[in-house]
């Protein structure tokens, strides 16, 4: 847990020191006609950011040395590492959300490409199979729903154009 | 006031009428109910065809979906955190828990409850206060509208968990409503050169993704542990739960009856701030986010009363309150018709009208939101194999749509990831909403404060209603950080 809340840190820090140089390059206040410019809003936010992204980290580290423990640190984190669950962590079942993520990100990329019809049906079929559907009757039922879905409520209900 | 109320009821009751409104309050649930689809994209989809209509008959449909999305957006949000419409986030936070503790229908009917006594305290705003609303409103200016923007920030002391998380969360959100055009002088910010983002980062896409495609990744690791729900009862009137919320669904029906009429503020932040007034104001804030009841009563009473108030400054001033009532605007104009001072007088029977008609809307909420959620719950006992896809594709097609644009649906997967992962940290996902939704009000109203005093920041402690918003903000963010430490401190001297 501290390494993942140190990674967080870390990024909220580089998001901060990244974003300052765009930032540095909007117009100041006494280049516009306006009282208050365009960058000293967002100017303010990123070195509150970054204040606060290097508070995270030293916060962490601290509670790392002092040996704390959070109240609400998931469960993997205690789990011994010759657990079964542990060893695990790479098979099919463990890792379910990424394949599902990937496939949406096939499936959006896709739509630009073959519409949002067939990619639906596609991605329907995709998405049935990758969460563990094996009765092909649920996997056909789910592919009609999502057609009539998209044809009836979204294109001809609601008339969005897709 | 009250002749013309009744005659305006007389309007309603016409057989046509009538069926219309019917129509128009399913047509906004099912577009509330699903992610992506607001009571915006609705009112835009519905503005033609309401061209041919009589005005009295288009305005009374155009403004029954508005109030019927803002309800239904709670649907979703409790039964797969997956807020229909925007307002719905924060019922989210509370409902969805007590979905998962097997309490689905007792979070829905306290969401059907609370929309619609908070909206018809809206209506009966609307219809008393117009005229007094709307002078009140005048009063407000920019140091007032900063103010109430650093009042609503202040709700991430009180969100629970770790109050770092919380500030961090809301900078983020503060800092990604900075992407795109500054409103005040043009600049280009964070765009990149690229077009999509000259409009910023859309509150839908970053909403359904945070929320909605977050929880569909984290479902389909957990599905098998979910046992499927084989009936939903949903309790609309329960007097045990009604005491519990009347006090919460008091005050947060004044607080969105308030914040709707301030133009450009919106349900949404109605919502955000009543739920914040909420924890603040109860014995047991650490129950909130668990599935805490009045976690559910107080976004969703005033999301529906700042909903109808903020019609107030459209009718009253011609002003639009609110995204939807800014689409509802450019109705009026399509009809040839321009809402204002006058518009009282002109057109009283059109006004009053539109008023019966939400009034109406409130009890149809009631009447047939329960069949209408039996079947949206039969939903619960499908296999999430078949659900999850269905989900995904719903907040695909739902975030497109919102602007046609492909790039919000990428922005809608990243953000997706995002949550999920911070969801791993346990971290309070809604702030980063709050700094989104409050930034641009946040930041172009302290720009404009300050060049009307030249740059002298004792404008905000020097108006009353300013100050008095900033030293209730000061003064309940000090207690939500100081009774705890107070209460370490005498734990620690109390043990031997």
């Amino acid at each position: 847990m501290h390494a993942r809340i140190s990674l967080f840190a870390f990024a909220v820090v580089l998001l901060a020191l990244v974003s300052l140089v765009p930032t540095l390059q909007f117009p100041s206040s006494a280049e516009v006609s306006t009282f208050i410019g365009p960058r000293v809003w967002p100017l303010t936010l990123v070195i509150v950011l970054f204040g606060l992204g290097s508070a995270l980290l030293l916060i962490t580290w601290r509670d790392v040395r002092r040996g704390k423990i959070y109240d609400d640190e998931p469960e993997e984190a205690s789990r011994p590492q010759n657990d079964p669950v542990t060893a695990q962590r790479f098979a099919l079942v463990s890792t379910r959300h990424w394949w599902l993520i990937a496939a949406t990100v096939i499936y959006t990329w896709l739509i630009s490409i073959v519409g949002f019809l067939i990619a639906s049906i596609a991605f329907t079929l995709v998405g049935t199979l990758l969460l563990g559907a094996r009765s092909w009757r649920t996997i056909l039922i789910t592919v009609v729903v999502a057609t009539l879905l998209m044809q009836g409520v979204f294109v001809m209900l609601l008339g969005i154009p897709l | 006031m009250l002749e013309n109320f009744l005659g305006g009821l007389a309007v309603v009751m016409q057989p046509l009428n009538l069926l219309l409104l019917t129509s128009a309050v399913f047509i906004g649930f099912i577009g509330g109910a699903l992610p992506g689809i607001s009571g915006v994209i609705l009112v835009v989809i519905l503005l033609p065809v309401t061209y041919g209509m009589d005005s009295t008959t288009a305005f009374m449909l155009l403004t029954a979906i508005y109030g019927a999305t803002v309800f239904s957006g709670l649907i979703t949000a409790i039964l797969y955190r997956a807020p229909g419409t925007p307002e719905a986030v924060m019922t989210a936070f509370d409902g969805y828990p007590m979905t998962q503790q097997g309490q689905a229908g007792k979070a829905l009917g306290i969401g059907v409850l609370s929309s619609a006594i908070g909206g018809l305290v809206g209506t009966i705003a609307l219809i008393i206060f117009t005229p007094m609303l709307a002078t009140m409103a005048l009063r407000f200016s920019s140091p007032e509208y900063f103010a109430l923007a650093v009042l609503g920030l202040t709700v991430v002391a009180s969100l629970g968990g770790r109050l770092i998380y919380g500030l961090i969360g809301a900078t983020l959100g503060l800092f990604i409503a900075t992407v795109g055009i500054d409103p005040l002088t043009g600049t280009s910010r964070y765009t990149f050169d690229n077009l999509n983002l000259m409009e910023g980062v859309g509150l839908i896409p970053m909403i359904v993704g945070l929320f909605a495609v977050s929880e569909v990744m984290k479902r389909s690791l957990d599905q098998d542990s979910h046992q499927p729900i084989t009936k939903v009862k949903v309790k609309i009137f329960d007097l045990p739960i009604l005491r519990q919320i009347g006090t919460t669904l008091t005050r947060s029906s004044i607080i969105g009856v308030i914040i709707g009429i301030l133009p450009g503020i919106g349900a949404s932040t109605a919502a955000m701030v009543s739920y914040s007034e909420t924890v603040r104001w109860s014995k047991h804030p650490e129950k909130f986010g668990k599935g805490a009841p009045e976690g559910i009563a107080a976004p969703e009473s005033a999301n529906n009363a700042a909903a109808m108030g903020a019609l107030v400054p459209l009718f009253a001033l011609g002003i639009p309150g609110s995204g939807t009532t800014a689409v509802i605007l450019g109705a009026f104009i399509m009809h040839g018709l321009q809402p204002g001072p006058m518009f009282m007088m002109t057109h009283s029977s059109l006004i009053y009208a539109v008023f019966a008609g939400l009034f109406i809307v409130n009890f149809m909420i009631l009447l047939f939101s329960k069949p209408f959620i039996t079947l949206f719950t039969k939903l619960l006992n499908v296999p999430y194999s078949a659900l999850g896809p269905i989900i995904l594709m719903c907040c695909i097609v739902g975030t497109y749509s919102v602007r046609n644009s492909m790039f919000d649906v990428w922005l809608m997967l990243g953000f997706g990831v995002m949550g999920y992962l911070l969801e791993k940290l346990k971290f309070p996902l809604v702030s980063i909403i709050l700094g989104l939704v409050l930034g641009p009000i946040a930041e172009s109203e302290l720009r404009r404060a300050l060049s009307m005093s030249q740059g002298d920041i004792s404008i905000f402690f020097t108006r009353p209603i300013s100050a008095t918003l900033l030293a209730i903000a000061a003064l309940l963010l000090a207690v939500t950080i100081i009774s705890p430490l107070i209460k370490r401190a005498r734990m620690k001297a109390a043990t031997p």
